[in-house]
């Protein structure tokens, strides 16, 4: 019965090719929207998850600030024990204590061997050797400072903008450390990192290092880098040293005014908020599709209505040789879900084919949502069920006389 | 031989939808019909049908005449259970079908009853073989043997050639014998006919009647038709006349005797 029925629907589909068609673009609009937008919402989140891979994918850095919004401060909480504290925790292989120094009232600058000064519109960091390692940075030339030695590692951006080659020698006045400046060599070039829209790629091309052990210690830190064993104890670990550092009395009180709480932030943090973004997109683009499929959905009822309309005799003779009201019920929901089905399989065909070109434009990776493809199927399938079942239930109450009367 | 075959093969399930018994229970009656009376409510009651009470013998042929408008058709929709608002008894093949389901009828429909319409109601859109399958689909009969039937019934009606011809191609004559093809291939105890040549001229009409007549002995099949054509309704064993309401059986006079008539007249005139 339900081969017949089918092939009854697609005679009906040629005998009205232009309404069915124009009944079946209204579902595959709303379809295409589903594939469109999880196939280069998936495409965008993969490359938001490549970019945020930029700066180690096994790194945590500890700093002050909110972890809802992802924003963070460089204020001197941390010391030495709380470093300890973090490289003794659990999956912790190595750590590395970071201050920062931006140009302020007291002008950070930096004189090349030309005998020309600059100042630095970039920050200044001081850390150990294993920042590079934690940060997973890899060198174009020469390799991390050595400890304590006046050495410098610049990124890739810093040394174009300053013409800086491998061994050459800056002097850096950072007045916010010492009066005196700080005579250097370029030991290390970082390889250039791509543009991204998201991550930290723009940080390291403009990178300039130096050994946190040559500056007068201060004893106070404004991050604390750590690098766990595995990305699958990243979170867990970053968690527990969050409360561990938030537990600590004298970060308390530093911390009491500002409303700040330590926050680990590491690429787990920024894959969960692209993807807690880029959800929120997707439902409401969602929503949107769906809605546009229901107004396809009643397409599809207004068609399969002018359909039985014109059909009242036809069913008026299937009844009178002998079809149940289920079965004409039957045959015209197999009619409006091969409408639907039309429309399901062409909007997801031309939905791949348009996200694929989107991605590819964008140069984002190819990414099939496969949640979008069953979603549309899904929705397809329920958008020609529930379109075709009142006028499927109209069509089986026809009056067989009044159906054969019927002109 | 031939004949027994079909017969013992025709019907492919009951009206309770339950298969094995493959005859219809032996009465002499297939369809009856007990004090029908039916009142139409439009603007003001009329009574169509006023205790009409008609049985259609097994393997006979009976028409129906009565002027436009006097209930013929409706009649016929009641004994074929198209229509079920009356009041009175209908009995198809011993079922009191009253007591039957909606899809109970319909299965009953397709089990005994053949319909032939005066506007052939063939889909469009389709082929011959497409039409006459229709009973068959309803039924579940597997494609295979649903095939061999219609090839079947396209045969005794002489269609076997345009089995696969799309019926808006056809004449009217083709079209009607495709509907009669329709009407028997689940091989039914009874036609209902109504003005089936109707919409034929008169060579066309007088090969559908033959045809039925030839069916009709062939299959022991009972045929029951409305016309308006004095002689296809000489035609029948049985003239019933439907006027007023009111249903009478009248007597058919030889075609010699009513000429012989005509010329009295011409010579006292």
């Amino acid at each position: 019965m339900f081969a017949e029925a089918f092939a009854q629907a697609l005679r009906s589909y040629r005998a009205h090719r232009l309404r069915s068609l124009l009944t079946a673009v209204g579902v595959m609009l709303g379809i295409l929207l589903v594939v469109v937008t999880g196939c280069v919402g998936a495409a965008f989140q993969q490359a938001m998850i490549n970019q945020t891979k930029i700066g180690g994918e096994r790194s945590i850095q500890f700093t002050v600030g909110s972890k809802a919004n992802l924003s963070f401060h460089y204020l001197p909480v941390f010391d030495d024990t709380n470093l300890l504290a973090v490289a003794s925790t659990p999956h912790v292989v190595r750590t590395a204590p970071v201050n920062v120094y931006y140009s302020g009232a007291e002008p950070v600058s930096i004189a090349l061997s030309d005998g020309s000064q600059h100042p630095l519109v970039s920050a200044v960091t001081a850390t150990t050797p294993d920042f590079f390692t934690i940060d997973d940075l890899t060198f174009a030339q020469g390799g991390a400072f050595a400890s304590a030695q006046p050495q410098l590692v610049v990124g890739a951006g810093t040394a174009d903008q300053y013409g800086l080659h491998l061994g050459d020698q800056v002097v850096l006045t950072l007045p916010q450390v010492s009066a005196q400046p700080f005579t250097l060599k370029v030991a290390g070039i970082l390889a250039r990192l791509p543009n991204t829209l998201f991550g930290n790629s723009g940080v390291y091309n403009n990178l300039l290092a130096v050994p946190i052990a040559l500056l007068p210690s201060t004893g106070r830190y404004v991050a604390l880098d750590a690098q766990v064993d595995s990305t699958a104890n990243l979170t867990a670990t970053e968690s527990g040293i969050e409360q561990r550092l938030n537990a600590v009395p004298a970060i308390q009180v530093a911390l009491t005014k500002s409303g700040y709480q330590v926050i680990g932030l590491s690429q787990a943090d920024n894959v969960a908020t692209v993807g807690a973004l880029l959800g929120q997109v997707q439902i409401f683009v969602i929503v949107v599709a769906a809605l546009a499929a229901g107004i396809g959905g009643i397409g599809i009822a207004n068609t399969m209505l002018v359909t039985i309309t014109e059909r009242t005799r036809q069913i008026g003779i299937m009844r009178a040789v002998g079809a149940t009201r289920r079965q004409v019920q039957q045959m015209f929901l197999v009619e409006s879900l091969v409408i639907s089905v039309v429309g399901t399989v062409a909007g997801i065909l031309l939905g791949l084919l348009l996200s694929t070109g989107i991605t590819l434009a964008a140069a984002f990776p190819l990414s099939f949502a496969v949640w979008s493809l069953v979603v549309s199927a899904v929705l397809g399938l329920v958008v020609g069920t529930v379109a075709g079942l009142y006028p499927a239930s109209r069509a089986a109450r026809i009056n067989i006389k009044e159906a054969l009367a019927y002109e | 031989m031939q004949q027994q075959a079909l017969r013992r093969d025709r019907a492919i399930e009951t009206p309770n939808g339950k298969r094995g018994s493959m005859e219809s229970p032996d009465l002499p009656w297939v369809l009856e019909a007990q004090s029908i009376t039916k009142t139409y409510a439009d603007g003001q009651e009329r009574r169509v049908l006023d205790d009409v009470s008609i049985r259609i013998p097994r393997g006979g042929f009976v028409a129906l005449r009565g002027p436009s408008g006097s209930g013929k058709s409706t009649l016929l929709s009641i004994l074929g259970t198209l229509d079920t608002v009356y009041t009175g008894t209908v009995r198809v093949a011993g079922e009191d079908v009253r007591k039957l389901s909606d899809d109970e009828l319909a299965r009953l429909r397709r089990t005994h009853i053949g319909f032939v319409f005066q506007q052939f109601s063939l889909l469009p859109d389709t082929n011959a073989m497409q039409n006459v399958e229709l009973p068959l689909i309803f039924a579940g009969m597997r494609r295979a043997e649903r095939r061999a039937r219609v090839l079947e019934a396209l045969t005794a009606v002489s269609m076997q050639a345009q089995a696969r011809q799309a019926v808006s191609h056809m004449s009217g004559g083709e079209r009607q014998r495709v509907a009669i093809a329709r009407a028997l291939v689940a091989r039914p105890d009874v036609l209902l006919a109504d003005e089936p040549t109707g919409s034929l001229d008169s060579t066309n009409g007088a090969q559908i009647i033959e045809m039925l007549q030839q069916l009709r002995r062939e299959r022991s099949l009972s045929v029951l038709m409305v016309t308006h054509d004095e002689s296809v309704a000489r035609a029948a064993e049985t003239l019933y006349e439907l006027r007023d309401g009111h249903l009478r059986e009248v007597c058919i006079e030889p075609l010699d005797a009513r000429q012989r008539g005509h010329e009295e007249d011409a010579n006292v005139r």
